[in-house]
């Protein structure tokens, strides 16, 4: 009873007490949840990145036969077609009595009715004769120059192979069934005539998939594409920018004209990228440690005046010539997602490769070194200043990089990057547009698997 | 439990707005500046007095307002008017109160080495003498765990046994929390100088 009474007064009591929030309260809200917006995009695009690279590594892990080759077979063509448009390079190959048939730069040797395939990669494959008892003949249409053919057991009564080469984006599969056609010398229409077409593979496939396809019987065939999943560390080391420190932007605008010096930065990244490849494209994602340091603007005074320019963020002192001293850091954590196209010999080769960093801001620090007329020098931490950078950044970048090959694993890399903000790089309160441009080096060490 | 809010004068410039509860929902939906502008002068102060009452220092309760209106506007789709507003937003601003004091200290819900004691003659009757800012500072002072069921039971009115659900600890401790937190606001009321028995009648 008593705990009733209690609580019924405390709760009447309660419902009256009231209290007036901050004058400020309501655009704090509304701007925090702005940043918490903005925070929730971050994590969403970091989550997005992180499962689009995910669900590409699963898709190509599990579904490594990306490429289909469609194989014609074609009996009993009634007519020989028209074949006044079909680019043919072909080269009739001759029987000899060798134990193999070896297919090297235009070279043939063969024996027996069952075919053997080896190439490169150690793939091997049975190509049977057309069915056709006949006539016996089986095209072949490769796009690689180099092939070894085994012997088999029984002759091979007519084989014929073509080489077509550097042809492959102008056929078809009917082109090429017809291209054996015409290749051939009898024109019986109760020959039977298997022909592949192979478009746009591998160099060291082409003969594989070919064959395999033959051996098969099959319409169509799938081959395992080889997917490399690699691990680089870098470091990219920036040489130059277009530093811009956040201070006031007229002051900026007449230092980048005629009042300040440049120093060579210390700006880097440090950070590791898990990529795929697949034939010569590439993608990259990672994390990465990143310090901007402009590392120190001279504001020189000019015939211009620069007294006039007190109080605009403490820059610059009363006299207008001593030398005031800008010192500031950045540090970000971000996470670049980064497309690669490479070309290239397999020891050394070339990628150009572009994308974004999503960048969190972890820390700013600012400081102003001025100095008087009395050679007093101050150091003082200019919050106005730090305060001015968005939490989340976004940077665009595009590098070409010079790839040497160690071993089959291991590669080394180098090569000049720019990196540029492409977001906003201060907060939307802020008119200032300008952002930094980075020219720097970048070189790292790469792991294949 | 639907608070009654005639007393508040900034309802009456909710009813001069003209716009009801379900339209002002709406349209802060849409992301309506003035209307969340609207909401938030209307809803703010009785709010405010709410996490007021579970938060350790005014400022923290200033803070968890805050946050409250963040979520109240993040989720205000999901209000489905099955409660009253005041009500639905009175819950997200306990629930928030209780997370910001989970996530920024370590509640204690043993007993401490206050001395418990019951006082059959507390007069509570004479609560409604004491002045209301100084009842609100003296329940604020209370340890955070003896605060937050105090509230939640005597205020709120949820049952021991939600209280024990929503903050996981057993119905004993929250009655025995209850308890120790009556006899603390007493005793801080007393220390004040407010003996509610000299107050009474006032």
């Amino acid at each position: 009873m008593q705990d009733d009474k209690f609580n019924n007064i405390l709760k009447d009591r309660a419902k009256e007490f009231v209290l007036l929030p901050n004058a400020n309260a309501f655009d704090t809200i509304l701007a925090n949840r702005k940043k918490a917006k903005r925070k929730r995009f971050f994590v969403f695009a970091s989550v997005f990145v992180f499962l689009v690279g995910l669900s590409t590594t699963i898709f190509l892990v599990n579904n490594q036969n990306l490429e289909s080759f469609k194989v014609n077979q074609i009996t009993k063509l009634e007519s020989k077609p028209n074949l006044s448009k079909v680019p043919i390079i072909s080269k009739e190959v001759t029987e000899n009595s060798d134990d193999e048939i070896i297919v090297k730069k235009n070279k043939i040797k063969q024996n027996g009715q069952i075919i053997n395939l080896l190439h490169n990669d150690k793939i091997v494959c049975k190509i049977s004769n057309s069915n056709k008892a006949s006539s016996n003949k089986t095209n072949i249409v490769i796009l690689d120059k180099e092939v070894t053919i085994h012997k088999s057991s029984e002759s091979l009564n007519d084989f014929k192979l073509q080489e077509v080469k550097n042809a492959s984006p102008y056929l078809d599969s009917f082109s090429v069934a017809k291209q054996a056609i015409d290749s051939s010398e009898n024109e019986d229409s109760s020959f039977a005539y298997k022909t592949i077409v192979v478009k746009e593979i591998n160099d060291s496939l082409q003969n594989s998939v070919a064959a395999m396809a033959v051996s098969n019987n099959q319409n169509s065939y799938k081959i395992k594409e080889p997917i490399h999943f690699s691990l680089s560390v870098f470091n990219h080391y920036m040489l130059l920018n277009r530093a811009y420190n956040g201070a006031d932007n007229e002051l900026i605008n007449s230092m980048f004209g005629l009042h300040y010096n440049d120093q060579a930065n210390q700006s880097y990244s440090l950070g590791f990228l898990f990529g795929l490849t697949h034939k010569k494209m590439s993608l990259k994602f990672g994390f990465a440690y990143n310090n901007v340091q402009f590392d120190k603007l001279f504001i020189e005074p000019n015939s211009m005046g620069l007294g006039a320019n007190i109080n605009k963020g403490a820059l610059i002192n009363d006299f207008g010539y001593n030398i005031n001293v800008i010192d500031q850091s950045l540090s970000f954590v971000e996470m670049p997602v980064l497309l690669g196209y490479t070309i290239g010999s397999k020891k050394i080769n070339y990628t150009l490769e572009t994308g974004l960093a999503f960048q969190y801001l972890t820390q700013t620090n600012t400081y102003l070194l001025t100095s008087d007329v009395n050679g007093y020098s101050y150091n003082t931490r200019n919050d106005a200043v730090n305060n001015r950078f968005n939490q989340f950044q976004l940077a665009g970048q595009l590098s070409f990089l010079i790839n040497y090959n160690l071993t089959k694993h291991i590669s080394i890399y180098g090569g000049p990057l720019t990196k540029f903000h492409v977001g906003q790089y201060f907060k939307q309160e802020f008119t200032d547009r300008n952002a930094p441009i980075y020219v720097g080096l970048n070189s790292g060490i790469n792991f294949k698997f | 439990m639907d608070i009654e809010f005639k007393k508040l004068p900034l309802i009456l410039k909710h009813k001069k707005s003209g716009i009801t509860d379900h339209e002002l929902v709406q349209r802060c939906i849409k992301n309506d500046a003035v209307a969340q502008k609207i909401l938030f002068e209307q809803y703010a102060p009785m709010l405010l007095g709410v996490s007021f009452r579970y938060a350790n220092l005014e400022a923290e309760a200033h803070e968890i307002l805050q946050i409250g209106f963040i979520k109240i506007f993040n989720n205000l789709s999901k209000f489905r008017f099955e409660s009253g507003l005041a009500t639905w937003l009175t819950r997200i601003i306990i629930n928030t109160a209780l997370n910001y004091l989970k996530a920024n200290e370590k509640v204690k819900w043993e007993a401490n080495i206050e001395t418990i004691y019951e006082n059959n003659d507390f007069v509570v009757e004479q609560l409604h003498q004491i002045d209301l800012k100084v009842l609100m500072d003296c329940i604020q002072q209370l340890p955070t765990g003896y605060r937050i069921v105090l509230n939640m039971f005597a205020i709120e009115g949820y049952s021991h046994k939600e209280i024990a659900e929503e903050l996981k600890i057993t119905e004993s401790t929250s009655r025995s929390q209850f308890a120790r937190a009556k006899v603390l606001l007493e005793k801080k009321l007393l220390t004040l100088g407010f003996d509610i028995k000299k107050y009474a009648g006032r």
